[in-house]
């Protein structure tokens, strides 16, 4: 359902992404664990754009979200000056070969030796502006499929607890005021929260925050929820009710990738396990393997410090 | 004369001649100035705050940004006396557009407003923290959306002393409308002292009006500032 293609992000020179794939499915729950700094929560944000990554894809279903490499696209070099004057000096010469045949070798030259300049004529700039405006709005509505928890929750400050779950979906989803409250205010029975309604972010405590953070993000009925570290910024007391309400979304089918240094939740919850280091996944596993065999030196070095 | 004899002629011209509905006029545009035009600028200075604190990562963004910054440095680098001058006798003319005075001075202190709101406001947004517009954008928000509905109602509500601080010196500065003929407090009192040959009176009176206007407002400020402090506790 989701897919990841080679991504490589840097921070002007930092290199943090150097080449990360990985494929999401159905019902996948995904954790994610590594050092600090090893760029986890990069990798996430990659997959809902929060950051775009330098190079490389994302994929939704079938929709490309990442901006176009005009590279990995026919479509793009064909409108260019360079192709249009290579085929029609090629045709100049007479090679014998068919159109399509000289289109394919021309647009491969194209590509194997980075021929395309800044400037390829005004439709080359017309289609790439067109995929990148097709992209912008593919952005926003991928999203609204894809659920985020931040460790620091991020509930909007001037929203009432309800209002807070409610906004995406009436206005996002063009849900009724009447509809999106019924379905908050059974999310919020579902975390034993509904006396919280009209209660205001600065009210609750972090676990109360953090689990009107889940419902937010369900409320817009995502396919995949993704979670940064969501019980880092928690009282210890606290991240057990946080950690029960995933176990219990985990449970309902729900499609996740969770970046944690909870080794228990990965351990009980988790399909399959990623360990990250210098921006590349090292090892992948299902925990009972991940965690009794893992191979990578790092990884053992790494779980022998945590657990 | 002495000061209490001073005081009745400046009472008998006030009342008596009728010459509080020329004050009452006055105050009345010096309010409706300040207020109407302290609106326009919040309004303009949102749209430069926004244009200057988004990513500059296309052309139009950067065109409007250096746009906005000449706007901001001369409504902030010239006297509003100077720029109410050049607005009435030049701008508006050469454009051929037929305004009251009055007018005018409102669209000029809100012009003027809307470059010291795009800093307050500007800074105002800077304040909120950047997980408010990660949030939003990650359920499928736009920015400008985002913006609109999560981060400036939180940075207005952050700004809110600063802008009451606008609002006084925009009352105070209201003093200059009748270079371009306004009515306003000194037109008023400038023609109670001209009609008594005293002008000591009306001058002390004038201050004092706007001594309690500003006391005024500071005092709404203050409340307003508790409540809101009332309402982060809550
Ligand atoms: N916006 C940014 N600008 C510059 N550098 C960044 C930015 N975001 C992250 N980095 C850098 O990228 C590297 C990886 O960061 P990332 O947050 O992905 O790591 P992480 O694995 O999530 O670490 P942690 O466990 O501490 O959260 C770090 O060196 C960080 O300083
Ligand atoms: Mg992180």
């Amino acid at each position: 359902m989701i897919s990841v293609k080679n991504i490589y992000k840097n921070f002007g020179k930092l290199e943090v992404l150097k080449g990360v794939s990985c494929e999401i499915d159905k019902g996948e729950k995904i954790v994610v664990i590594g050092p600090s700094g090893s760029g986890k929560s990069t990798f996430l944000r990659c997959i809902n754009l929060l950051e775009h990554p330098t190079y490389g894809e994302v994929w939704v279903d079938d929709d490309l979200v990442t901006p176009v490499d005009p590279y990995l696209h026919f479509d793009v070099i064909k409108v260019s000056d360079t192709y249009k004057k290579l085929f029609a000096a090629a045709k100049a010469q007479g090679t014998g070969q068919s159109d399509d045949e000289l289109s394919t070798d021309i647009i491969m030259k194209i590509k194997r030796e980075d021929l395309l300049k800044k400037h390829e004529g005004k439709e080359y700039h017309a289609l790439m502006k067109q995929i990148y405006k097709d992209n912008a709005l593919n952005i926003n509505l991928a999203r609204q499929r894809i659920g985020m928890v931040f460790q620091q929750f991020n509930l909007f400050n001037n929203l009432s607890v309800l209002d807070n779950i409610t906004l995406g979906p009436i206005k996002l989803l063009k849900k009724s005021k009447a509809e999106a409250e019924e379905k908050a205010y059974a999310l919020l029975d579902r975390i034993g929260l509904r006396d919280k309604a009209n209660a205001f972010p600065q009210q609750l405590s972090g676990g109360q925050k953090q689990r009107i953070a889940i419902v937010r993000a369900l409320a817009m009925d995502p396919e995949i929820m993704l979670f940064d570290e969501p019980t880092s910024a928690l009282d210890p007391e606290m991240v057990g009710e946080v950690l029960d309400v995933m176990k219990e979304l985990a449970a309902s089918g729900m499609t996740m990738v969770v970046v944690t240094h909870e080794m228990g939740f990965a351990r009980e919850v988790a399909t399959r396990v990623l360990f990250m280091d210098e921006g590349k996944i090292l090892e992948e596993n299902t925990p009972d393997v991940f965690f009794t065999q893992p191979k990578n030196d790092r990884l053992k070095d790494f779980l022998s410090k945590v657990l | 004369m002495d000061f209490s004899g001073k005081i009745d002629r400046f009472m008998v011209t006030l009342i008596d001649k009728g010459a509080y509905t020329k004050v009452l006029a006055g105050l009345r545009n010096t309010v409706t100035i300040a207020v109407v035009g302290l609106l326009i600028g919040i309004m303009i200075g949102t749209l430069i705050a926004i244009i200057r604190v988004v990513p500059k990562n296309n052309p139009v963004v950067r065109v409007l940004d250096k746009l906005a910054t000449v706007y901001v440095a001369f409504f902030r680098g010239t006297p509003i006396m100077v720029q109410l001058l050049l607005g009435y006798y030049i701008l508006f003319p050469l454009l051929n557009i037929k305004l009251s005075s009055l007018v005018v001075c409102v669209l000029i202190f809100g012009f003027n407003s809307g470059a010291y709101v795009s800093e307050i406001m500007r800074s105002g947004i800077q304040s909120v923290d950047p997980g408010q517009m990660e949030a939003g954008r990650a359920l499928g928000f736009g920015y400008g959306r985002t913006m609109m509905k999560i981060v400036v109602p939180q940075a207005v509500k952050n700004i809110l002393p600063t802008l009451g601080n606008e609002f006084i010196s925009l009352i105070k500065e209201t003093s200059v409308v009748n270079f371009v003929g306004a009515m306003d407090l000194y037109n008023a009192f400038s023609y109670i002292g001209s009609s008594n040959y005293e002008f000591m009176v009306p001058y002390l009176a004038m201050a004092l009006i706007y001594i309690v206007m500003v006391l005024l407002i500071t005092g709404l400020i203050k409340l307003m500032e508790k409540r809101l402090r009332a309402s982060d506790k809550r």
